[in-house]
């Protein structure tokens, strides 16, 4: 009996013996994206309630903060960075379109738009440092701790963006190859990731900046 | 008649099957994507850094064996033994030894060919030798010497550069075990058979699922603290610097809001490997199969709300309330596993296997680290035993009653699965027998120290305690004695052990259900798993289990028809 | 193969019995548990040692059913479902019982509501605040504990003055002192890192927290009421231990509380000599440094035989007067002492890496201030640390401010007696005086 089982209902194999098809490939790759970002969203929340804790509890050294910070490069900067998300869809789209110079055309923009908002950052945070505001802590200085409740979020988000430069020009090397004319997976995850980065600064821009 | 399935019925040749072989040694040695080979890498690291942690806590009961300091040069070497100890358990041996058995087993279990991401896994596994690496040389420095717990400003202001080593050696582990984390979630949820639906899915699945889960959204907290950390330490920031404006408290509230759930994530697993000995070995099902699975997850969930039970002496006293109730709380799904396994076993045919003797002994320990449990989330008690011998008993009936045990339950059960031979039984009755009675002898005395008034971390204590540590020392050397003896069994059987085949157990789970060990892509043919994993005692069962026999290892008997 | 396919678990009368004699087993197991209970507590010496301890006998109880529950159906397991012989047959497939597990589930949640509200109460009662705390002569007196690496110091805020109208501070080193019935309600804190002070014979602890000294430090509360204990003699000594990890001398950092029979005891034996001993300083600095050099935590850090320090962090002060000349060139033994206490930065001696506290009239810690003429009977105590003092002894009522002058560009106000017949005027001090003090000094601490 237990024979006759065994020869009559065995599986049948797949075609594609060995190997994921690509879309449960596609599948698993957003579902680790995800699981990703979320564990990413746990680091960033706790700068960003050190943040919001600091604030409460210094309202004086925050107010000092905002009038000498200058809003204007930081709008620009955030504009930037908007844009390049945009670039990022589009990219996507006229991949998806099968049009793979439009694509590198656009995360090339993409990667453009990052590299410009880090330069500004990095001249923002000469303006500090001019001012006098440090990581480290002074005990002489006006500006008590927020040189770290500052820089420990911003700079780790600035940290991403560059993360995201480089991924930007490893897709356009990839797909400069054909890599995504089948299956633009890839640039998906990357999208995914820009997006994320994006999201993070126009919460830090509102907390910092505006509020 | 039930539909009955087992894979490799057709397709796959005798000759294909006796073409497996072991791996080379040297597959071991070097890179590879394969879930088979990184899973042995990483039991094999684990087990590696268990000898190193195992030889500090020799150390450290020898230290003890006086009230005096004698053995060690000063109290700050005596801080690094038991630090480096605590870690090397923790980060370095039981954490990466549950990846290695998910590695080896879950794919298996789920009939799947690889993990979601084989580079990925890979990767995951080849940062855990580097960051030992990094932290034992903190021993060429000045070796960190705060506990596993590192708590500020101990470990910011007062100590040295091993104490930076630790840290970014922590650092390179918790990305380990995140990148590793993902990898299971999504292997669990997007790999299974279309056959096996979520309430099908082997126990052991489960629980590395919920681990995963826990690890994914605990460890980045970890992440966190340690990147403040090696700011204060290296670039002067003040984030635990009181007098900086910085708050010590703030470690302790993100340290142990990781490092609780770290506690499930050490023992969960070791849970799901139970429910699938006990089940296999009493030849009976999981008793109450959903609420085992469920109560996993019910831990996961209730184990982020309890953190600040550790903190019982430092928080402010109104806020200590909240943290008892919940604590105790998760007793609650705790309870549920255990009142299943007995279930399970109850009325079962059981077989005193090694692997049977050590889930009974996890059993009958973790249910001592149970009640000790809830003892210490009672918080007037928990006042008085905080930081002493009673909480240094309570997690290691938990981590080594529990984990430990679990470890060992799950290398006697599918040692043959990953080497093709079997281990020796009468060995590891011999060092079961070692195992349990050296760890009841060294570890049940300390509930008694602690509650007398014996803190932990102290390499001098008071002379009344002597002839207690004296005692605890001897059995702890018995206790370290008897881990040669697995070693030796280990080391025997891979050379010499019978040759298992490739159900030994009379298995209904996938696992089992290809060559010992299974070749290079796990199944010839896509497998179909037994709709029920535990349903052990029906003729459809037995059927299947004849069939997988059939079809590996008595196949030359099989009637004409069987290819 | 002889499968029952689909039975239920059947449960032979032989279990049943097995089952009965082992209940019978365990009650008898659980309250043979409870008669050790008192054996593995300390002393009942406070009124929330009863409490705390009520509690735990009733987790005693509660956790003893659920173990001798969980070994006994394990026990009975492994005995009764044993596979005898050569039986390969499989067990009843039974996937569950839907009432069990919800009794399961049940109640053990009833169970830990229960623990959770008894729990709730004994901490209620432990932790409200008390009226009437530190009362000593009908008035409510602050008590101080300071934590520094790896000593305790104990402080009453008297509320008396002395005729110059300074504050009396009683400084009771790693000792605390208090007498049966006081409601003892202490002030906590840190000097450096996290410490945890438990007294465990009072069942009570409380972390010591660092804050920033310029806001007044982190201090954390801790209260008991010490109470009688039947054929204790009085004062009796409970220890005083760290329990958070500190460092290097943790186990080392302890002390003890001594409690007194009654608040008269407490008065005549320690509150008003050690007020007397403030008022009535040694005429000889030699003998008023021995005292006050014992108020300051030196003996956290440094090895001092003739006081009985065993510090480990900080070079030994044993003989530290044959050395002190030759340490630093240019600098005198007595400016040598002096420099090291108030300027302790200024120069470190060789293997030993880690920075003493500051010492001085302004600095953050109240702990740590030290007046000149505090240095200067402190420097004159160490100058007899030694055979040969490098120590100018002939002249030292002179030469020691005349250091600190050097030194510090400070003038010290001699206001205690150099009387002309002290014992230094002869280069040894007498030592005999000294021997006296310390003498005086062990019954303070220890009566």
């Amino acid at each position: 009996m237990a024979e006759m089982t065994a020869t009559q209902l065995s599986a049948p194999a797949h075609d594609d013996h060995g190997h994921m098809s690509a879309e449960e490939h596609n599948e698993n790759m957003k579902l680790g994206m995800w699981l990703y970002l979320a564990s990413e969203i746990v680091i960033f929340s706790m700068m960003i309630v050190g943040y919001v804790l600091f604030r409460i509890n210094e309202p004086d050294v925050v107010e000092l903060a905002h009038s000498k910070l200058g809003v204007g490069l930081v709008t620009a900067n955030t504009f930037v960075l908007l844009a390049s998300s945009f670039f990022m869809v589009m990219g996507l789209r006229a991949m998806q379109q099968g049009n793979r110079q439009g694509m590198l055309r656009w995360i090339g923009a993409t990667a453009l738009g990052g590299a410009v908002f880090l330069a500004g950052q990095y001249i923002e945070y000469s303006e500090l440092a001019h001012l006098g505001i440090t990581l480290g802590y002074d005990i002489e200085s006006q500006w008590q701790t927020f040189g770290m409740r500052f820089y420990a979020p911003t700079f780790f988000h600035g940290a991403h963006v560059f993360v995201g430069v480089l991924w930007a020009l490893e897709v356009m090397r990839r797909g400069a190859k054909g890599r995504y004319d089948q299956n633009p997976i890839g640039i998906e995850m990357f999208g995914l990731y820009w997006h994320f980065v994006d999201v993070v600064w126009i919460m830090l821009f509102t907390l910092i900046y505006l509020v | 008649m039930a539909t009955i399935a087992v894979p490799l019925g057709g397709g796959q040749s005798r000759q294909e099957i006796e073409a497996v072989r072991r791996p080379a040694l040297s597959e071991y040695l070097r890179w590879s994507v394969d879930h088979k080979i990184i899973g042995v890498q990483y039991g094999v690291t684990s087990l590696l850094f268990f000898i190193i942690g195992g030889a500090l806590a020799m150390g450290i009961r020898l230290e003890l064996w006086t009230p005096e300091l004698d053995f060690m040069v000063s109290g700050a070497a005596y801080n690094s033994l038991f630090t480096m100890h605590g870690t090397i358990m923790i980060f370095l041996f039981i954490i990466p030894m549950w990846a290695a058995y998910g590695n080896f087993v879950v794919p298996l279990q789920l009939g799947a060919k690889d993990m979601a991401f084989p580079w990925l896994n890979a990767f995951a596994f080849w940062l855990i030798p580097p960051a030992g690496v990094v932290m034992l040389l903190g021993y060429f420095v000045s070796p960190a010497e705060a506990g596993w717990t590192s708590y500020p400003p101990l470990s910011t202001l007062f100590s040295g550069d091993g104490q930076t080593l630790w840290a970014l050696g922590a650092h390179l582990l918790g990305l380990s075990s995140i990148l590793g984390s993902i990898n299971f979630i999504v292997t669990i949820l997007n790999m299974r058979p279309p056959e096996m639906t979520i309430w099908r899915m082997p126990l052991l699945c489960w629980a590395v699922l919920a681990t995963s889960i826990i690890a994914v959204m605990a460890t980045p907290f970890l992440a966190g603290a340690l990147t403040l950390l090696l700011l204060d330490r290296m670039t002067g920031t003040t984030f635990f610097d009181a007098s900086g404006g910085g708050d010590v408290l703030l470690w302790q509230n993100i340290f142990w809001f990781y490092s609780h759930p770290a506690v499930y994530i050490m023992v969960l697993p070791g849970m799901g490997v139970l429910s699938e000995v006990l089940s296999i070995h009493s030849r009976k099902p999981v008793f109450g199969y959903r609420m085992v699975g469920l109560s996993s997850m019910a831990i996961a969930i209730v184990g982020f709300t309890v953190w600040a039970h550790h903190m019982f002496t430092s928080l402010q006293p109104e806020l200590r309330i909240p943290f008892m109730i919940t604590t105790m709380i998760i007793a609650v799904p705790t309870g549920i596993k255990m009142f299943s396994w007995l279930g399970t076993i109850w009325g079962g045919k059981i077989r005193f296997t090694s692997a049977m003797l050590f889930a009974l002994g996890f059993m009958s320990m973790f249910v001592i680290g149970g009640i000790t449990g809830v003892m210490l989330a009672a918080l007037p008690f928990d006042i008085h035993v905080h930081d002493t011998y009673f909480v240094v008993s309570h997690f290691h009936f938990v981590l080594f009653g529990g984990s430990v045990f679990a470890i060992y339950a799950a290398l006697y059960h599918w040692f043959p699965k990953i080497t093709g031979r079997m281990m020796d039984e009468t060995l590891g009755r011999i060092h079961f027998v070692f195992t349990y009675l050296g760890f009841l002898i060294t570890f049940f005395p300390m509930h008694i120290v602690g509650m007398l008034g014996m803190p932990r971390r102290v390499a001098v204590y008071d002379p009344a305690f002597t002839d207690f540590n004296r005692l605890i020392s001897l059995a702890a050397f018995v206790l370290g004695f008897s881990t040669f003896i697995v070693l030796y069994n280990i080391a025997r059987s891979y050379f010499h052990g019978p040759i298992a085949g490739a159900n030994p157990w009379r298995a209904l789970t996938l696992e089992w259900a290809t060559t010992s060990p299974p070749p290079p892509t796990n199944f010839h043919d896509d497998p179909i798993p037994y709709e029920d994993p535990y349903g052990y005692g029906t003729k459809a069962a037995t059927a299947y289990i004849e069939a997988i026999d059939m079809a590996f290892d008595r196949r030359e008997a099989a009637p004409s028809g069987a290819d | 193969m002889a499968n029952n396919y689909g039975n239920r678990p059947s449960i032979s009368p032989t279990t049943i019995v097995v089952a009965a004699v082992y209940l019978l087993v365990s009650v008898v197991g659980i309250n043979w548990f409870t008669t050790f209970i008192p054996g593995i507590f300390p002393p009942q010496a406070s009124a929330e040692s009863k409490s705390v301890d009520e509690l735990f006998f009733i987790l005693m109880i509660v956790g003893g059913i659920v173990f001798f529950l969980i070994q006994g159906m394990l026990l009975i397991s492994v005995i009764a479902f044993r596979a005898r012989g050569d039986d390969t047959s499989d067990g009843p497939t039974y996937h569950g019982n839907m009432v069990l597990e919800i009794v399961w589930t049940v109640i053990p949640s009833l169970v830990v509501v229960f623990l959770a509200v008894i729990s709730f109460n004994v901490w209620s009662q432990n932790s409200a605040p008390k009226a009437n705390v530190n009362m000593v002569n009908g008035a409510s007196i602050p008590i101080n504990v300071i934590g520094a690496r790896y000593a305790w110091t104990h402080t009453y805020e008297t509320g008396r003055l002395t005729p110059n109208g300074d504050a009396i501070i009683i400084n009771s080193g790693a000792n605390l002192h208090t007498y049966i019935g006081q409601n003892v309600d202490l002030s906590l804190q840190t000097q450096d890192v996290i410490h945890s002070y438990w007294v465990p014979a009072m069942r009570v602890k409380q972390d010591l927290l660092p804050g920033d000294p310029r806001q007044g430090g982190r201090p954390t509360e801790l209260r008991f009421t010490p109470v009688r204990i039947e054929g204790v003699v009085y004062p009796a000594e409970y220890p005083i231990v760290c329990a958070e990890l500190c460092g290097d001398g943790h186990g080392r950092m302890r002390g003890a509380v001594i409690v007194y029979e009654d608040e008269a005891q407490y008065l005549e034996q320690f509150f008003e000599p050690a007020i007397h001993a403030i008022l009535n300083p040694p005429a000889d600095p030699v003998l008023r440094g021995e005292v006050e050099i014992q108020n300051y935590i030196c003996n956290s850090c440094h090895v001092l035989d003739s006081l009985g320090w065993t510090g480990l962090t900080g070079p030994p002060l044993n003989g530290i007067a044959d050395r002190a000349g030759e340490r630093v060139p240019g600098q005198s033994a007595e400016e040598y002492i002096a420099n090291s206490i108030w300027n302790s930065g200024a120069f470190r001696v060789p293997g030993y890496d880690q920075q003493m506290a500051a010492f001085g009239p302004d600095v953050v810690d109240a702990a740590n201030v030290m007046t000149p003429e505090q240095l200067y009977s402190i420097v004159a105590y160490l100058c007899t640390q030694g055979e040969q003092s490098d120590c100018d002894m002939e002249n030292s009522v002179t030469a020691i401010p005349d250091a600190i002058m050097t030194v510090f560009a400070m003038e010290v106000d001699i206001t205690f007696g150099m009387s002309d017949d002290a014992a230094v005027e002869d280069g040894t001090p007498d030592t005999g005086a000294v021997e006296e003090a310390a003498e005086s000094n062990a019954q303070n601490d220890s009566a």
